[in-house]
């Protein structure tokens, strides 16, 4: 039996954050402009709700933090762990698993 | 420059019970972020002042900033997380401790209540030393 669905859409920051990041180590706000880029600005995160999702994940092992000095400037960058990589497996599938429904049911034809 | 604003969301986040270290560096994040995005608004032609508007609102308001740490329990710290736990335990450090409270907040009511009684005890001692003397001396 499927499990039941996470609440709709507040497990999206956290998918596409994991996502990018299993790519590429990134910083707040050059991961906020990322999401826009991949998702073709359909979604548009919250800039600074960002940050919350962020440290939550690395509070939870899912993410690692190192300030680094790039142009003189510090920023601090946010790279997967490997419990971040199995996070991002469960994620990835669940939200296969919904959309894959969803799209089932928009092609389905209208009941009369 | 943004202090006012992320004034009101440190208060909203101490007050919810986010550890201060994360809030301080959310804090300092969220100041690169709004950095980051003058620095762009400017670059797009936009003046200093309008960067400035433009960046807090892409930050968002500091009532849904402080929304999405507080939904975010691993933030918090120990008495945010079990805030039951932590009354219980006030309540426990309270009970032994309210009397030294109220003995510091009255100590000018304490020290004159303290003060008659040295002298009601002194007086008494003379009085009974001074009869003990005259019975012996009689």
């Amino acid at each position: 039996m499927p499990q039941t669905n996470p609440p709709f859409m507040s497990g999206v920051p956290e998918l596409l954050i994991l996502r990018l990041l299993a790519r590429q180590e990134m910083y707040g706000y050059e991961l906020v402009k990322a999401v826009r880029v991949v998702t073709r600005e359909a979604i548009a995160l919250g800039e600074g709700v960002v940050y919350p999702v962020l440290h939550g994940l690395e509070r939870n092992g899912a993410l690692k933090a190192n300030r680094r000095s790039v142009n003189g400037r510090t920023r601090v960058y946010y790279g997967l762990t490997a419990k971040g990589r199995k996070r991002l497996a469960r994620l990835a599938g669940e939200w296969g698993r919904i959309s894959g429904g969803i799209a089932s049911a928009l092609g389905e034809p209208e009941h009369a | 420059m943004h202090e006012q604003a992320f004034g009101r969301l440190r208060g909203m986040l101490v007050a919810g019970g986010v550890a201060p270290r994360h809030v301080q560096r959310l804090l300092t994040e969220l100041s690169e972020h709004c950095e980051d995005l003058e620095r762009d608004a400017m670059a797009a032609g936009m003046t200093a002042a309008q960067a400035r508007d433009e960046a807090l609102r892409s930050l968002g308001s500091e009532t849904v900033l402080a929304e999405a740490v507080l939904a975010r329990t691993e933030l918090k710290g120990w008495s945010g997380r079990w805030p039951r736990t932590a009354q219980a335990l006030e309540g426990l450090v309270a009970l032994p401790a309210m009397p030294l409270a109220y003995c510091a907040g009255h100590s000018a009511v304490i020290a004159r209540w303290s003060a008659s009684c040295g002298l009601a005890l002194l007086m008494t001692g003379t009085l009974l030393l001074s009869l003990q003397w005259i019975i012996f001396t009689a």
